[in-house]
């Protein structure tokens, strides 16, 4: 698989002069970048397909954007070249959103792709926030909060302008989402492997690390005993914070949820949540499979099929799921996931 | 089917559905009858929810003014509840990426 990774940020937050660093890296030599939601590219000095439309050039190569309509068509067509043996058989995607760009739509369209069996998988969302600024724009831009939100990785960008970075922005950072590693980049220096995913990833280890996003909104731990009273037990992160109107959610559950549970579990996140579900993430302990976790991955209303990791990461084997979001109802979440659950354990108990 | 799974079931049901007429933001109200019947009033008149029979290959009936529409599972009822209480709203399918298969 493919990883398609996002890079968004605000408006002069650095995400050029990031990207430009990182391509540098030898390890990225074989990356296809997508800036905004237009332009498809090929680079790396392999991989050089100049087009007519527009040409940026970058130290580390080429830059070609050939505008074929919205961000699925481009993949599509960046997939089937690549099929072709039209350009080199790169290893990543690099999508630099617009710095207006809601990230929601753009991540929705690479799970659409990957949905039609092109090889892609989403990656890490990467979000750089500008030290100096950031903190002007999160008050003001509610697409920048929306990009700080949604994060697997924060780079905290123009460092060596400020010194330190404010305490007040970093607060703010934390408070709207706190899961993601937060690093920094001096001059847009920073390791690329510690930002974006390796092309050998597992397909669970793509999901942006499904462990830290479960582990970092909910440190209690604290959970009811499998089975007690006999009802499914559910904890809620007390963690679920609300910066501006962002809700951070996190679900567990101790009890195996049957497979069919999940499905329509999934139908109903897509029918009454998919304008607010900026994301979603979890680690799920279906029934069926007691040792291969399913791993699943959304965005508004499209979803991956669940991944299966070989095995439990921890000897945590609750089920965890974490929902970014407006409009999110943890007593509707919480009650949802306890009628699908028991009206389907209700049937298999009927067969 | 269990008496006790049944009755599991209609209570979270029930409690689902209080949840969800608060998050949807709607004027409604939501109650258990004695005959075990869900109705839930609204401006437009009062929807029942009960069990379809076993004959049938659904597991709900919601009686609308005197028409019934069925759901097989609770995210189906969701589905019909919030339609008749919201005839503005329109649900939001799912669409389901495939990944290369990694089968448990």
């Amino acid at each position: 698989m493919i990883p398609v990774t996002v890079l968004t940020g605000y408006l002069g937050s650095g995400k050029t002069t990031l990207l430009a660093r990182l391509l540098k890296d030898p390890a990225l030599g074989r990356t296809a970048v997508i800036i905004n939601e237009f332009g498809a590219v090929g680079i790396d000095h392999d991989l050089v397909e100049a087009s007519e439309e527009s040409f940026v050039e970058l130290d580390t190569g080429c830059i070609c954007c050939a505008v074929r309509g919205d961000l699925e068509t481009t993949l599509a067509d960046l997939v089937g070249r690549r099929a072709r043996g039209l350009v080199p058989a790169f290893e990543r995607v690099i999508i630099e959103t617009s710095g207006l760009a809601d990230p929601a739509p753009v991540l929705n369209a690479v799970m659409s792709e990957a949905g039609r069996g092109a090889g892609l998988v989403l990656g890490r969302v990467v979000t750089t926030v500008d030290a100096a600024t950031g903190l002007a724009s999160l008050d003001r831009e509610p697409q920048s909060v929306r990009q700080v939100a949604v994060a697997d990785r924060l780079v905290l960008t123009k460092v060596d302008l400020v010194g330190t970075p404010p305490p007040d922005l970093l607060e703010r950072i934390a408070t709207l989402n706190r899961r993601a590693p937060l690093l920094t980049a001096v001059y847009g220096q920073t390791a690329a492997i510690d930002l974006l995913d390796g092309p050998s990833a597992a397909a669970g280890e793509m999901y942006g690390g499904v462990e830290a996003w479960l582990g970092a909104d909910d440190p209690s731990g604290s959970r009811v005993p499998a089975g007690s009273n006999h009802r499914d037990t559910l904890r809620t992160g007390h963690h679920a914070r609300h910066g501006d109107d962002i809700q951070c959610i996190t679900l567990r559950r101790d009890d195996p949820l049957p497979a069919v549970a999940l499905t329509l579990l999934v139908e109903a996140l897509a029918d009454h949540c998919a304008v607010g579900l900026l994301r979603l993430k979890g680690i799920v302990h279906v029934a069926e499979s007691p040792e291969r976790p399913a791993v699943i991955h959304g965005v508004q209303h499209v979803f991956h099929e669940p991944s299966w990791l070989e095995r439990w990461p921890s000897a945590d084997r609750s089920t965890r799921l974490v929902l970014i979001g407006r409009g999110l109802s943890r007593l509707w979440l919480e009650r949802l996931l306890d009628a699908l659950a028991t009206e389907v354990a209700e049937v298999a108990g009927a067969c | 089917m269990s008496t006790s799974g049944s009755e599991r079931t209609d209570a979270a049901v029930l409690n689902l559905l209080r949840a969800s007429i608060a998050m949807w933001g709607l004027d409604a109200t939501v109650a258990r009858l004695q005959d075990g019947t869900i109705a839930i009033g609204h401006a437009g008149g009062e929807l029942r929810i009960g069990r379809a029979p076993p004959a049938l290959p659904f597991r709900w009936l919601v009686a609308i003014e005197g028409r019934q529409r069925a759901a097989s599972s609770v995210t189906g009822l969701l589905r019909v509840v919030r339609s008749t209480l919201d005839p503005t709203w329109r649900p939001g399918r799912a669409r389901i990426a495939t990944l290369p298969p990694v089968a448990p």
